[in-house]
């Protein structure tokens, strides 16, 4: 990790720390307050973490997709550059930020315990897919995170009525928070689609095979399913309201659990790239 | 069928195959070798069911929508969700067809030598309608192209001979070589040993031998020959003048082998078998031991997939569609 990382690492994770102890200020104060120095933390933040991409993809070499660490590092900034799209798009979505910010800070910070050094690409890396799949894997998780977050706002604000319920009404309709999600969802379903395509086709170029139902591969499908079943309920059964909210929570468990958890408790998976170059035995 | 009924049957479906693949994976744990619910006809027919549903909700869907195109004008979203459904389809089929006309196997050549194909292909699954195209192929020369300590790309040049023609093709990593529909791809490869064993009146053994890659990154592997017995011999890619090989070395700079003879009681290895570095001799007993060359073995996979097409169009279909969907609102 160079300096220049680290100083970069280091202003991102403090500014992403203090915007959410802002949002927590927010929502216990049912006022925005410092508006102003919210703007200049969040935006310091995700320009800083743009610096850590880019001047890791620089010393590296290659794109920050390799190590647990590349890859918490981008998926923090995705999911913060979402946020920050989102919340020009929709009006009064600045306290999802309450869920999307420490989400990305946390991420960064376990990738960093983790092991933050370079490790060169193995051969199986070096192929133009890599960058598509791996990049919209992580754009769907960002995405699905912020609707995520929107579900737990909409879940806090219907259950919070009359005077308890006063410091949500920062955030808009409930209804206008389940639109938002749904259509977040949908951001997220489009890239994960591309991720598992792109990812088929790779895999054809490197195993032979589109689908090897790999623990990674095999739950990247139950994740997608899980979702496609979430847009279905919506658009065609009319799910609306705390169900879809709840469900749309239990999709994001799905998604952790095929970007992250798998790959750790299932060492053997072909996604250990370690592997890839000799896929032996 | 109504619409609603063909949305339900595709939902159940969904939820079939999602159900399905979790109790593969976490109710019978310690068969996914097998993978018996992937390889079953229950999936075949949840696929084909799932692909008929959709096509058949898609159908529906297309003479609502032109009826109301008449009334309402056109709605891009609606023909965003019939194209991204249309593009699933696709892919399933191009899966069927692959499945019906394609083969999968995989074959293992050492540098300078030729197989035929397929006769000589191993673990061959074919398709029930697939039919082979015969030719010759060889590996010319592998090679290990180096970035600093580690291998950047496995570089093969192989020969493809057919009706007396030959044409060669380079093979690496994430780019196969296609020929005559059959796709060729670099999956282990490892060292090939030339050794010599001799008793005092006899040559027990004058071939070369192919050492299995493991895991661990450690070559060695096991024989058998009538006059020696069992033994195990292990490859290492780097032996220095002075002190113990490097042990997961890969280039092979200073390549030497060590031979150990197995007991017939524990079938270990005995401890303190001779290690020759190349271009040597030593003592294994009352046998002397030369190893005088070293190889490469290659192991390629070989499939055929005349699906590809299909689910190549289906991919793009899927995500345009999608595309469709999603920005513009329905």
């Amino acid at each position: 990790m160079s300096e220049p990382e680290m100083l970069f690492f280091w202003i991102t994770v403090t500014s992403y720390v203090l915007v959410t102890l802002l949002y927590i200020n927010w929502i216990t104060g049912s006022r925005i307050s410092a508006a102003k120095a919210e703007r200049a933390l969040i935006w310091s933040g995700f320009l800083a973490n743009t610096a850590v991409v880019v001047t890791r993809t620089v010393t590296s070499g290659h794109l920050p997709v390799r190590t647990l660490y590349e890859l918490n590092v981008t998926v923090a900034w995705l999911i913060v550059g979402v946020y920050l799209t989102a919340r020009r798009v929709y009006s009064n979505t600045s306290l999802v930020g309450l869920i999307s910010v420490p989400f990305a800070f946390l991420v960064m910070g376990w990738g960093y315990a983790e092991n933050p050094a370079i490790e060169p690409l193995t051969a199986a890396y070096k192929s133009s897919w890599l960058a598509v799949h791996v990049l919209f894997a992580l754009l769907s998780t960002a995405c699905y995170v912020f609707a995520t977050g929107t579900s737990i706002m909409y879940l806090l604000r219907n259950r919070f009525t009359g005077a308890a319920g006063v410091k949500y009404r920062l955030l808009p309709d409930p209804a206008d928070l389940d639109r938002i999600s749904v259509r977040l969802v949908m951001f997220g379903f489009l890239s994960g689609t591309i991720m598992l395509l792109s990812g088929s086709i790779w895999a054809k170029l490197l195993w032979g095979s589109y689908w090897s139902w790999d623990p990674v591969e095999t739950w990247s499908l139950i994740s997608w399913l899980v979702y496609g079943i979430y847009l279905h309920l919506y658009s065609t059964f009319g799910w609306r309201g705390n169900k879809l909210a709840w469900l749309c929570l239990g999709c994001l468990a799905t998604n952790i659990i095929s970007f992250w958890a798998v790959g750790i408790v299932t060492p053997d998976t072909y996604h250990n790239l370690e592997l890839i170059t000799r896929p032996v035995d | 069928m109504k619409t609603g009924n063909l949305a339900k049957l595709a939902l159940g479906l969904m939820l079939a195959l999602l159900f399905g693949i979790l109790t593969d994976f976490y109710i019978f744990p310690g068969k996914n070798q097998a993978r018996l619910f992937f390889r079953s006809g229950l999936m075949v027919a949840l696929l084909f069911g799932l692909a008929a549903s959709l096509l058949a909700c898609n159908l529906t869907r297309v003479s609502v929508m032109s009826r109301q195109a008449k009334i309402t004008g056109s709605n891009t979203a609606k023909r965003g969700s019939v194209i991204f459904h249309l593009g699933l389809v696709l892919i399933l089929f191009g899966f069927g067809i692959s499945a019906l006309f394609g083969m999968k196997g995989r074959v293992m050549i050492p540098e300078g030598v030729a197989v035929r194909f397929p006769s000589e292909i191993s673990s061959v699954e074919t398709g029930k309608l697939h039919s082979f195209e015969e030719y010759t192929v060889g590996l010319n020369e592998m090679e290990l192209v180096r970035e600093g300590e580690n291998i950047g790309q496995v570089r093969s040049h192989v020969d493809f001979i057919t009706n007396g023609q030959s044409g060669r093709r380079v093979i690496e990593i994430n780019r196969p070589a296609k020929f005559r529909g059959y796709y060729w791809r670099s999956m282990n490869w490892g060292y090939s040993v030339h050794l010599i064993i001799k008793s005092e009146d006899m040559t027990v053994l004058d071939n070369f031998l192919n050492i299995a890659t493991h895991r661990d990154g450690l070559y060695y592997d096991r024989y058998s020959v009538p006059d020696l017995g069992e033994f195990q011999v292990r490859f290492y890619a780097n032996m220095p003048v002075q002190g113990k090989p490097a042990e997961k070395a890969v280039f092979p700079d200073r390549p030497a082998v060590e031979i150990k003879l197995l007991s017939s009681d524990t079938s270990g290895a005995e401890p303190g078998g001779p290690i020759i570095p190349l271009g040597q001799t030593g003592k294994l007993g009352n046998y002397t031991v030369s190893f005088s060359e070293h190889r490469f073995w290659e192991e390629f996979d070989v499939s055929s997939d005349p699906g590809e097409s299909f689910i190549f169009l289906g991919s793009i279909l899927a995500v345009a569609g999608l595309f469709l969907r999603v920005v513009f609102r329905g």
